[in-house]
C-alpha cells in the first residue's frame, strides 16, 4: 500500500493552505532579510541559509490571503537550480490529505510549483 | 567566422568513442532488452551519425543511419531484437574501426564503410548472405585432413565456406576457423552447429567485428571527461587545504585555500560549448537538406566554458530554435535571390558573457515574422479581440510565439513542425532560471536569446555602501573611485557614475545566482560575507541604462 503524501498545513488569516512535504527542503525560524529595492512584492528579499542564498517570497500575498497569527517562520522549497523560501506568518503543523479538517475548516492544497511559475 | 572541423576532431573523436562503447554494451543486451534501452540505442546511433554528418564524414554517417534504421524497425516492433543484434554488432564494429581510423588522422572509410551499410540496408530489406566467424574446437583426433573436410562439407548446407585457417593443435586441443557466407541467422546456426560431425564446442560471430566481450561494460552514461592537469589542481588545493589545519593561519588564508578548491573543483564540471555546438550544426544542415536549403550554420562563443548540466539541459531548445529558423525562417535559394539575398542563408550562434549571465543567441537572416500576420492568428486563435490586437506592441505580439498552441504556419514543417513548440522552449529556458526574448523584422530575420544565470563562481568585485545597503560591483567595470573634498565617494563606470556612501573595498566574493525576476532589476547575483551579512552585486550594464 503506498504510503500517502504528507503535507504541511499553513493556516493564514482567512484559510488553512496544505503544502506537499516533498516540495520542501525544510522549515527554519525566520532570517534577516536584505531588502531588494526596485524589486516588486512578492519578493521580499534575500536571506541566507547556511551560506546558501534564498530568494524570499511573501507566501500570504502569493495565495490573496493575510498572515495569520503565531511567529514567522521560512519555508526553504526544495529546487535544484533556484533557491526559494516563503515567509509565513501561521500556525504550521504536519498532516494528511485525509486527515479531515471539520473542526479547523477545509484544507486547501497548494501547487507549489504552478503557483512559482 | 565559419566553423573550422578540425578544432573539433579531437572532441569528436572522444564523443564517438562514448557513444560507440556505450551503444556496444547495450547491444549485446539486445535481445533481451526492454524499450527503453532499445531507444537509447537508437539516441546513440542518431548521435553518432549526427556528429559524423556535421564533421563531413558521409560514410560514417551512412552506416550509422543504417544502424539508426535497423533500430528504429525494432522499435516499431518491424524486426526481432534476436535477428537484429549481430547486424547492429556489426556496423557498430564497422562505425568503431572508422572513428579509430580518425583518430589516427586516416581517412575514416577503408572501403568497408559501403559493406557495412549495404549489410544494413539488406537486412532491413530480408535475410542476405553474410559472412560469419566460426571458431571451432573439435572432438580428439578429428584434426586430420579427412575429418576437417567432413566439418567443412557438413557447414556448406548451411552456406558458403569462404575459407578456412589450417587447423592448428596444441595441448591436445584441434582449433579450426572457418568464415561461412550464410543468410541463417545467428540462432539457426548456433542451432544446428553441434550436430556436426566432430565439433566441441564453437564461438559464432559476424566477421569483420571487433565483437564484444561477454564481460559487462560500463556504460559511459553519465562518465565525464575531465583534463588531467584540472584533476592534478583539485587534488593539489585539496592537499594544501588538509596542510593548513596543521599550521596555525589566518582565517583569510583559508578562505583563499576554500576558494581555490572550490574554483578547481567547478572548473571539473565546466565544457565548451562546442561540446554540444556541433550537434546543432549537425541538425542546422539536415534540416536544410531536407528542406532544400542553403544554410550556413556559423558558431561564435564555442570556446566559452559552461557547466555541463547546462550544456545538456539546454541542447534541446536550441536544436529546437535552430530547426525553426531553417524550417520557417530561411527562404528558398529562389526567395532569396529575388529578394536580393544571398543564396546561402545564415544561422548564426552566439554564446557570450554579459554581466553575471551568460547570452546565447541564435540570429538567422530569413524572412523575420510580420506582426500583422501575427496579430490576425492571435485574433484567429481567439486570444485576443481584434481591437486589442491592433493596441498590441510588436513586442507584445512577438512573444504571442512562446504562447502553448499558438503557431503562424499554415502546417506543420517537416522539420520543426514535429517538435516542441516555442512554448516549450520558453518553459525549459525558465526551468533553467534563464529568460528567452525575440527580436524579428520583416524579411530581415528573427533573433531569439536565452539568458542563463551563472553557477556560483568567485570574482573580484568592489564593495562599497549606500543607503540601500552593502553592495558590489565587478572589479573590472570600475575604472576609477573619485573622492571629493567632503571625502564623499564616486564609483566611475565607463559611461556611469555612482556616488556611494562608504567603499568598502576590493573583495574576492562567491557570487550565487538569483532568479530572473531579481536579475531583471538589475541585480546580477548576490554574496554571503564572512560576517552573514549578503552584498548584491549589480550589473553594469542595468545601472548604464
Amino acid at each position: 500500500m503506498p504510503t500517502p503524501e504528507r503535507l504541511l498545513a499553513v493556516r493564514l488569516a482567512r484559510q488553512r493552505w496544505a503544502l506537499r512535504l516533498v516540495d520542501l527542503a525544510g522549515v527554519c525560524e525566520m532570517p534577516a532579510l536584505r531588502a531588494l529595492p526596485r524589486v516588486a512584492h512578492p519578493v521580499l528579499g534575500l536571506a541566507h541559509r547556511h551560506g546558501r542564498i534564498v530568494t524570499v517570497l511573501d507566501l500570504p500575498a502569493l495565495l490573496r490571503d493575510d498572515p495569520g497569527e503565531g511567529p514567522e517562520s521560512l519555508l526553504l522549497l526544495a529546487s535544484p537550480r533556484t533557491h526559494f523560501g516563503l515567509r509565513v506568518r501561521g500556525d504550521l503543523r504536519l498532516t494528511l490529505p485525509d486527515a479531515g479538517g471539520d473542526e479547523d475548516g477545509p484544507l486547501l492544497r497548494v501547487d507549489l510549483p504552478a503557483l512559482l511559475a | 567566422m565559419s566553423l573550422d572541423l578540425s578544432r573539433y576532431l579531437d572532441l569528436y573523436v572522444a564523443e564517438s568513442r562514448e557513444h560507440l562503447a556505450a551503444a556496444r554494451a547495450l547491444a549485446t543486451q539486445l535481445p533481451q532488452a526492454g524499450e527503453a534501452a532499445v531507444a537509447e540505442l537508437y539516441r546513440h546511433a542518431h548521435s553518432l551519425k549526427g556528429m559524423a554528418a556535421a564533421m563531413g564524414y558521409a560514410r560514417v554517417a551512412e552506416v550509422a543511419h543504417a544502424a539508426e534504421d535497423l533500430l528504429d524497425a525494432v522499435r516499431r516492433g518491424r524486426e526481432e531484437r534476436a535477428h537484429a543484434a549481430p547486424e547492429l554488432l556489426d556496423a557498430l564494429g564497422c562505425l568503431a574501426a572508422m572513428v579509430e581510423r580518425v583518430a589516427r588522422g586516416e581517412a575514416p572509410d577503408d572501403g568497408a564503410a559501403d559493406g557495412c551499410a549495404r549489410r544494413l540496408r539488406e537486412r532491413l530489406a530480408g535475410p542476405l548472405p553474410r559472412t560469419w566467424r566460426m571458431d571451432f574446437v573439435l572432438e580428439e583426433g578429428r584434426c586430420d585432413a579427412r575429418s576437417v573436410a567432413a566439418l567443412l562439407t557438413a557447414l556448406g548446407g548451411l552456406g558458403v565456406v569462404r575459407t578456412a585457417a589450417a587447423p592448428t593443435l596444441s595441448d591436445g586441443t584441434c582449433r579450426l576457423m572457418v568464415l561461412l557466407d550464410s543468410a541463417a541467422s545467428r540462432e539457426v546456426l548456433l542451432a544446428a552447429l553441434p550436430h556436426l560431425p566432430g565439433v566441441r564446442s564453437f564461438h559464432v560471430r559476424p566477421d569483420a567485428v571487433d565483437a564484444p566481450s561477454d564481460r559487462p561494460r560500463r556504460a559511459a552514461q553519465g562518465v565525464a571527461r575531465v583534463p588531467a592537469a584540472a584533476l592534478e589542481a583539485l587534488a593539489q588545493s585539496a592537499q594544501d587545504l588538509l596542510l593548513e589545519e596543521s599550521r596555525p593561519r589566518s582565517a583569510a588564508a583559508r578562505r583563499r585555500l576554500v576558494a581555490r578548491l572550490h574554483a578547481h573543483a567547478t572548473e571539473l564540471r565546466l565544457e565548451p560549448f562546442d561540446s554540444v555546438a556541433h550537434r546543432v550544426v549537425a541538425a542546422g544542415r539536415q534540416a536544410g537538406e531536407a528542406l532544400g536549403r542553403e544554410v550556413q550554420i556559423v558558431i561564435e562563443g564555442g570556446d566559452l566554458r559552461l557547466e555541463r548540466s547546462l550544456l545538456d539541459a539546454v541542447l534541446e531548445p536550441l536544436l529546437h530554435v535552430v530547426r525553426n529558423a531553417v524550417d520557417h525562417g530561411i527562404e528558398s535559394p529562389e526567395e532569396r535571390r529575388s529578394a536580393g539575398k544571398p543564396r546561402e542563408g545564415r544561422v548564426r550562434l552566439r554564446l557570450e558573457s554579459a554581466g553575471a549571465d551568460t547570452r546565447l543567441t541564435v540570429q538567422d537572416d530569413g524572412r523575420g515574422l510580420d506582426p500583422g500576420t501575427l496579430r490576425e492568428a492571435a485574433v484567429r486563435l481567439g486570444i485576443a479581440a481584434d481591437s486589442e490586437a491592433a493596441r498590441m506592441t510588436d513586442g507584445e505580439v512577438l512573444a504571442l510565439i512562446t504562447r502553448p498552441g499558438f503557431t503562424t504556419a499554415l502546417a506543420a514543417g517537416p522539420v520543426s513542425g514535429r517538435g516542441v513548440g516555442m512554448d516549450v522552449v520558453r518553459t525549459a529556458v525558465e526551468g533553467l532560471g534563464g529568460t528567452l526574448e525575440l527580436a524579428a523584422r520583416p524579411g530581415q530575420g528573427t533573433w531569439v536569446s536565452f539568458r542563463f544565470p551563472r553557477g556560483i563562481a568567485a570574482r573580484p568585485a568592489l564593495l562599497f555602501r549606500t543607503a540601500e545597503g552593502l553592495a558590489a560591483l565587478p572589479l573590472e567595470s570600475v575604472t576609477r573611485v573619485e573622492v571629493d573634498g567632503h571625502g564623499r565617494s564616486t564609483l566611475c563606470l565607463l559611461e556611469v557614475r555612482v556616488p556611494v556612501d562608504e567603499v568598502v573595498g576590493r573583495r574576492e566574493i562567491v557570487v550565487q545566482p538569483l532568479p530572473a525576476a531579481v536579475r531583471a532589476a538589475g541585480y546580477s547575483g548576490a554574496a554571503v560575507l564572512e560576517d552573514g551579512e549578503i552584498a548584491l552585486l549589480l550589473d553594469p550594464a542595468a545601472l548604464t541604462s
